[in-house]
């Protein structure tokens, strides 16, 4: 006859977290460990299971639940605490203001083809970039101008200035400020230009050449009047062997403290990349309109895809499955 | 290590929707994910480490990532390239099988927190029997497991206590706020045999008929069988284990004023009211109760009505 018993002895009162379903018993194990390691498995694994059946049960599709209690144990992160994030200027305007941001549907319907389309993105209804015409205003200054290519100029500029403004933000949440103008981190590899070198710079190069010569410049004759080769080797000077341990200390910390007080740069020029330059720009000229090249021009391999789409969409209307030439064609 | 605190934050737009996902799914979060685990293969292994992992992983599955071919790590030399591989594939914990002739049959367990070491232990297997040789079934894939430890020096050596809390981490499973209790198929047992040996189980409960409401539980193994022997260990100290343990803010509960709860279970709390106003409260308007004025106003063209409410 088996035991059919559930109570199990401890003399200390172990550890139990339903949270995570751990036990952890704190009664001394008596004798060899390895021992009965099957039968202390069981009384524990018993006691835990007395513990969780006391758990509030619910019935969820023919199966038996108990809601766990929120871990006990202490049990480090993964990673750091997320830090508060500082609102944009945006999101601090609409906040004094009370702005509740909408949620525009997905799909709108577009009254043109009858059909309900994205509201953003490729393929959207009421797409302005697909018009094929558009009115001159009656008041027009010049009414041979361009204005598809104006239209194209200002959505570039409005991204431009977006992302401007996105930049800013990150800034000021980083605690940093935007840089502008053309970078001045150095490129690798590449040396310092001509024109931007210093005096001394010049002079080390010329120093420099002078003695790259096979007998090591000794019959380099000088300009007039120009002065001797100044000796530019710089020797390297090493710390004493021994010295107190609290000059290394404070070195070192002065690297650290260097280190810890670098904030991240943003700098514009490389971060805008994406929205392109808004400033210099070529001033449009229409005459000159049909020859720049500097137009994306539609890849073959987009003008398929377009074109299997559409099949795609007729075919779906048509009832029959798959796009393009349907191979079933021929059976019939 | 030291970080610079802006850096964790990037400047460049992120280009697809997609990768905007997994950066969310990455960033740290008041409620964490749960722990992946990174099966790495050291430089060498033979066939009880290979077979080891492979339980290991089964038991792990599906919070795991695999990096199979041979690596030549030497993580109490340099931790840095499985810390590294960790933040790429987002798994704080980690393990690295390796045999040598000075440290045969070892496993390195670990974990990290914030793109660093926390604790590392390595272990050496001591006495290894596969699940494959055990007749029970199997676990379900992503069940949570039972852990349970048991042993005097979980309690009393402080390193051992720790070891103990990284297989606790490593093991427990994911996160679940309810539980099939008929899913429960997994109980693993740690037992500290003294301060350098340990000893992992691997068991299948079977819930049978008990007098009681509560079933009465009988194990069946299921491998696999380890038995370990510490070798090094690598723990973090306190200050930084605190810092890893820190909760968020959001999730501790606030403490309400002025309320306390006696042996019973019922509430207790003091509640303060306000001095009430009667004079100013709004009343049923009869007209025996408006105020007059003392002296009667002159008749006036236009009679100012006064209302006292």
């Amino acid at each position: 006859m088996a035991d059919k018993s559930t109570t199990v002895e401890k003399v200390i009162d172990p550890i139990i977290d339903l949270g995570n379903l751990l036990f952890v018993d704190r009664d001394p194990i008596e004798g060899d460990a390895l021992e009965n390691l099957a039968t202390r498995a069981r009384n524990n694994t018993q006691l835990l299971f007395n513990n969780i059946w006391q758990l509030e049960q619910k019935r969820i599709d023919e199966a038996i639940t108990v809601a766990l209690p929120l871990g006990t144990y202490r049990i480090p992160r993964e990673k750091k605490l997320p830090e508060k994030k500082e609102p944009t200027k945006w999101e601090k305007y609409a906040a004094e203001k009370g702005i509740v941001k909408r949620k525009k549907d997905k799909k709108v319907f577009d009254e043109v083809t009858k059909e309900w389309k994205p509201t953003y993105g490729y393929r959207r209804a009421n797409d302005p970039t697909k018009d094929w015409v558009i009115e001159v205003p009656d008041n027009a200054e010049d009414p041979n101008k361009d204005y598809f290519a104006e239209r194209k100029e200002k959505k570039k500029e409005r991204m431009a200035k977006n992302e401007m403004q996105r930049l800013k933000n990150l800034a000021r949440q980083m605690k940093t400020t935007v840089k502008t103008g053309p970078s001045t981190e150095k490129m690798i590899g590449v040396g310092v230009d001509a024109k931007e070198k210093s005096k001394q710079q010049v002079r080390f190069a010329v120093d420099r050449a002078k003695i790259s010569t096979a007998s090591a410049g000794k019959f380099q004759e000088g300009l007039k009047g120009e002065k001797k080769n100044i000796k530019t080797g710089k020797k390297r000077k090493f710390e004493a062997n021994e010295a107190p341990v609290s000059s290394e200390k404070e070195r070192s910390m002065k690297i650290l403290q260097t280190m810890k007080a670098k904030k991240a740069k943003i700098i514009e020029e490389k971060a805008s990349a994406v929205a392109g330059p808004i400033a210099d720009k070529p001033k449009f000229d229409p005459k000159k309109r049909k020859s720049t090249k500097s137009e994306p021009t539609r890849q073959k391999s987009q003008i398929h895809r377009q074109t299997w789409f559409k099949n795609k969409v007729d075919a779906k209307k048509k009832g029959t499955a798959g796009a393009g030439k349907s191979k079933g064609k021929g059976k019939k | 290590m030291v970080k610079s605190k802006a850096t964790s934050k990037r400047v460049e737009k992120v280009k697809t929707k997609k990768g905007k996902r997994v950066l969310e799914d990455r960033a740290s979060k008041t409620v964490e994910n749960d722990k992946k685990a990174l099966f790495c293969r050291g430089a060498k292994t033979n066939e009880i480490l290979n077979s080891a992992m492979a339980d290991l992983y089964d038991l792990k599955k599906p919070l795991t990532v695999k990096m199979d071919k041979h690596n030549q790590y030497h993580l109490f030399e340099d931790e840095t390239p499985v810390v590294r591989a960790g933040s790429k594939f987002d798994s704080s914990l980690f393990v690295l099988a390796s045999n040598s002739k000075k440290r045969p049959n070892s496993m390195t367990f670990g974990r990290t927190y914030d793109a660093q070491l926390l604790d590392m232990v390595e272990m050496k297997i001591v006495a290894y029997q596969s699940s494959s040789n055990f007749e029970a079934p199997k676990q379900t894939l992503a069940s949570k497991p039972c852990v349970i430890l048991e042993g005097a020096a979980f309690e009393s050596d402080p390193d051992m206590k720790r070891v103990g809390n990284l297989m606790i981490d490593w093991f427990r499973g994911p996160n679940v706020d309810r539980i099939r209790l008929e899913g429960l198929e997994t109980v693993i047992v740690f037992t500290a045999v003294d301060e350098t040996h340990l000893a992992m189980r691997v068991y299948r409960p079977l819930l049978k008929k008990s007098a009681t409401a509560t079933p009465r539980v009988e194990l069946a193994e299921m491998g696999p069988s380890l038995t370990f022997e510490v070798l090094r260990k690598k723990l973090a100290d306190e200050m930084l284990f605190k810092l890893a343990c820190k909760k968020p803010k959001a999730l501790l509960k606030k403490r309400r004023k002025n309320l306390s709860e006696d042996v019973f279970g019922n509430q207790l709390a003091r509640v303060h009211v306000g001095k009430q106003r009667t004079d100013d409260i709004q009343v049923r308007k009869v007209k025996a109760l408006k105020k007059t004025p003392l002296v009667e106003a002159p008749p006036a063209e236009n009679p100012i009505e006064i209302d006292e409410d």
